[in-house]
């Protein structure tokens, strides 16, 4: 699989991370789980789990019935006056809504805050042909200024600090500013309103498509997101593929389901509703729907249900791994535990086929997913494929990797080899011990002690687990006769 | 061999390629209604959770019985927030209560909603009815409409929403049920807010800065 986007080197990412973000990513993680935790907590764990079950059965249905809900949404949109697109790839996006600008003379464009159009990249598209771009979501807006990536889904500014902020608005924006969110909120409110009223185009995402009446669904706080698509004559939609919903029952649950787990409220400030043309709104609308290797994902049996994901970040924010390095290690458009696993199946795992080993497997991000995505399974199912390749890809590993991986899985899966290397490494770490641990070992194992020491081998653990086995047979014993 | 099929083609098939391995009867649509597990209380019950959720949104709501306490509500309202120009729906229950000559006789100008609502930037406030509300989550829903364009409660600084008890909806369930048809309508929960910089809380993004609920429960306040 070829892509233009530059290989992600998560380690060497990892490197030039600054102890500051780490501190705000976390600071945002503690808020939004306990935020999330007294919502859940309200609605009941029962009823909680209920509506997760409910929410993957019904993600499953819709992907596995996909060609069927694609064809009512095309046939519902174009029946309400909406024109239908459909983009195999960024490109193909960023050409269709290009030639759309083109034929409007568009030369500002406002846009809501969208991951797919962050992964089509179409602020560059946009700016090659002198049409320009204003991110109107406060954190994007931030980002946009700082000349940055987004580091979350729904947070897309939570490395940076008020100061930050402030200084990064004295530079671009020449006020004098002090670090108050308030007053930083006043700034970017006051110089997009005037945005927001002359521009000829306005582009957003959609959380859902209602494939039973063709709608659009906005999920917003600020106000940006039914501004960019009402106040300019021209409103364009680029959305995944997946994003389609059977009808409305089903948008409630995942609403329900969504502000929950993104932001920890029952409901956000704004949900916006739009089928096709409207009353008082833009003169025309246009949904492009987007592959870009959405239909490589689904036919994966395993990897499918990374289809299934609703953008809500909270897999990030309780990722222990994500905590400690930020979203911008992860070098492309989704960060965190669904980036591991959505990025090397957009990009090919020649690109990203390192984010899956960006893990530690703990499973937190599975059991917090509100629709049951289980994270951990496709992360193994993608290490898989970056080492021995599968019917999706061959194994873009360099050899040596490959090798060792071999001898290694025939080390453990003999008996005799796996016993002899087990002592053998007990008399190997006798100069480096000290005490019950290993302060430090040679390249490349000391890539591990320069952060923590290594805790040494201490005894055979099968005759620790044969010795713990008799002492807790006897115990068990000894109630029984009690 | 050049590929003359379209963009849809492509994606069609590569969809339905991806599915091979799927019957068409695998994996069911689940049963959504047990999602719906709201019982909802009684009427007053529900009103009280109303109020209480706006608040905590952000929001400040009210009852309001009868002519006479609307009427001061409204000044009260002008008075401490200053409003010198307005913009109101043209919805049966706004109408009805005179809501314009009202704003007239306190010296508001008056603004209609243009296109889709440009003029309205500097408006101060916005005034609507809602069509369906949800006390579980303080939520309004208004369903746009020549008589009521989404401008309304987007662009001047303070959106006031008026209801009837009657507009009272168990949950998101009930008002889809309601409005899923429309070509455009918005749930508003609040003013517009941002918790983009260190997860503080600021209230008045681009949306309103302030959001009032008023719920309407005189007889002479008919439905919208």
């Amino acid at each position: 699989m070829k892509s233009a986007h530059p290989r992600i080197d998560f380690r060497a990412n990892t490197r030039s991370v600054s102890p500051k973000i780490a501190a705000a990513t976390q600071k945002n993680a503690q808020t939004a789980l306990r935020k999330r935790a007294e919502v859940v907590a309200a609605m009941g764990e029962e009823n909680w789990q209920n509506l997760r079950k409910i929410a993957h059965d019904m993600r499953l249905h819709t992907i596995t019935h996909l060609d069927r809900y694609l064809s009512l949404v095309e046939e519902n949109v174009t029946a309400a006056g909406g024109i239908v697109h459909w983009a195999r790839d960024a490109e193909e996006a960023n050409r269709i809504v290009l030639d759309i600008a083109r034929r409007h003379n568009v030369k500002k464009v406002v846009k809501v805050k969208s991951m797919v159009s962050e992964e089509i990249e179409i602020n560059h598209a946009l700016k090659k042909q002198g049409i320009r771009a204003f991110e109107t979501d406060l954190g994007e807006f931030i980002v946009q200024l700082a000349g940055q990536r987004p580091s979350h889904v729904t947070n897309p500014a939570l490395h940076m600090t008020k100061e930050d902020i402030a200084d990064l608005f004295r530079e671009k924006l020449h006020v004098d500013v002090q670090p108050d969110p308030k007053v930083l909120t006043e700034i970017a409110r006051e110089r997009l309103r005037g945005e927001f009223l002359a521009a000829e185009m306005g582009i957003s995402g959609g959380n859902f498509i209602v494939a039973e009446t063709g709608t659009l669904v906005l999920v917003t706080n600020e106000g940006n997101g039914r501004m960019c698509t009402s106040l300019p004559p021209v409103h364009v939609a680029v959305v995944g593929i997946e994003k389609i919903v059977p009808d409305w029952e089903s948008a409630a649950v995942l609403l329900k389901l969504l502000a929950r787990s993104a932001t920890g409220s029952k409901i956000t400030a704004y949900n916006t509703f739009i089928t096709g043309r409207w009353e008082g709104g833009p003169k025309e609308f246009h949904l492009v729907l987007l592959d870009n290797g959405r239909t490589r994902v689904l036919a994966d049996e395993i990897a499918r249900e990374t289809l299934f994901c609703i953008r809500c970040g909270a897999c990030m924010n309780i990722c222990p791994v994500y905590n400690q390095v930020g979203g911008h290690a992860y070098g492309g458009t989704y960060p965190g535990p669904i980036g591991a696993i959505l990025m090397p199946q957009l990009l090919g795992t020649g690109v990203a086929g390192g984010l899956p080993f960006a893990s530690t497997l703990c499973g937190a991000c599975s059991e917090v997913c509100p629709v049951m995505i289980p994270i951990p399974d496709i992360l193994l199912h993608l290490r898989r494929r970056v080492l021995e390749g599968d019917r999706i890809e061959a194994p873009t590993a360099p050899a040596w990797m490959r090798a060792a991986a071999k001898a290694l899985r025939f080390v453990l899966g003999t008996k005799m080899l796996y016993l002899f290397g087990a002592r053998l490494n007990r008399v190997l770490q006798t100069p480096l011990r000290r005490g019950d641990w290993i302060p430090w070992m040679p390249p490349p194992l000391s890539r591990w002690t320069m952060a923590r020491p290594f805790p040494a081998f201490r005894g055979d653990f099968r005759k620790w687990w044969r010795h713990r086995t008799v002492k807790d047979s006897s115990l068990q014993e000894k109630r029984h006769e009690r | 061999m050049s590929d003359n099929r379209t963009d849809r083609e492509i994606i069609f098939n590569k969809v339905r390629e991806g599915l091979v391995s799927v019957a068409p009867q695998s994996f069911p649509m689940p049963d959504t209604g047990k999602a719906f597990f709201r019982s909802g209380g009684d009427m007053e019950e529900e009103i009280g959770l109303l109020l209480a959720e706006v608040a905590k949104m952000g929001g400040t709501a009210r009852r309001i019985r009868g002519q006479d306490e609307l009427v001061a509500a409204l000044a009260d309202l002008l008075k401490k927030e200053q409003v010198k120009t307005a913009a109101v729906s043209d919805c049966g229950m706004l109408r009805e209560q005179k809501i314009a000559e009202l704003l007239k006789d306190s010296n508001v100008d008056l603004l209609r909603c243009e296109g889709a609502g440009h003029n309205l930037s500097a408006c101060d406030l916005g005034i609507t009815v809602a069509d369906a509300v949800l006390p579980e989550t303080g939520t309004v829903l208004l369903r746009t409409c020549r008589e009521q364009p989404q401008a309304l409660s987007l662009l001047p600084r303070i959106c006031l929403v008026l209801a009837a008890p009657s507009a009272l909806q168990r949950d998101l369930h009930n008002a889809f049920a309601l409005a899923g048809g429309d070509r455009h309508f918005i749930l508003v929960s609040g003013p517009s807010r941002t918790a983009d910089i260190e997860k503080i809380l600021t209230l008045g993004v681009h949306g309103p800065k302030f959001f009032y609920l008023w719920v309407c429960e005189s007889e002479l306040i008919s439905l919208p």
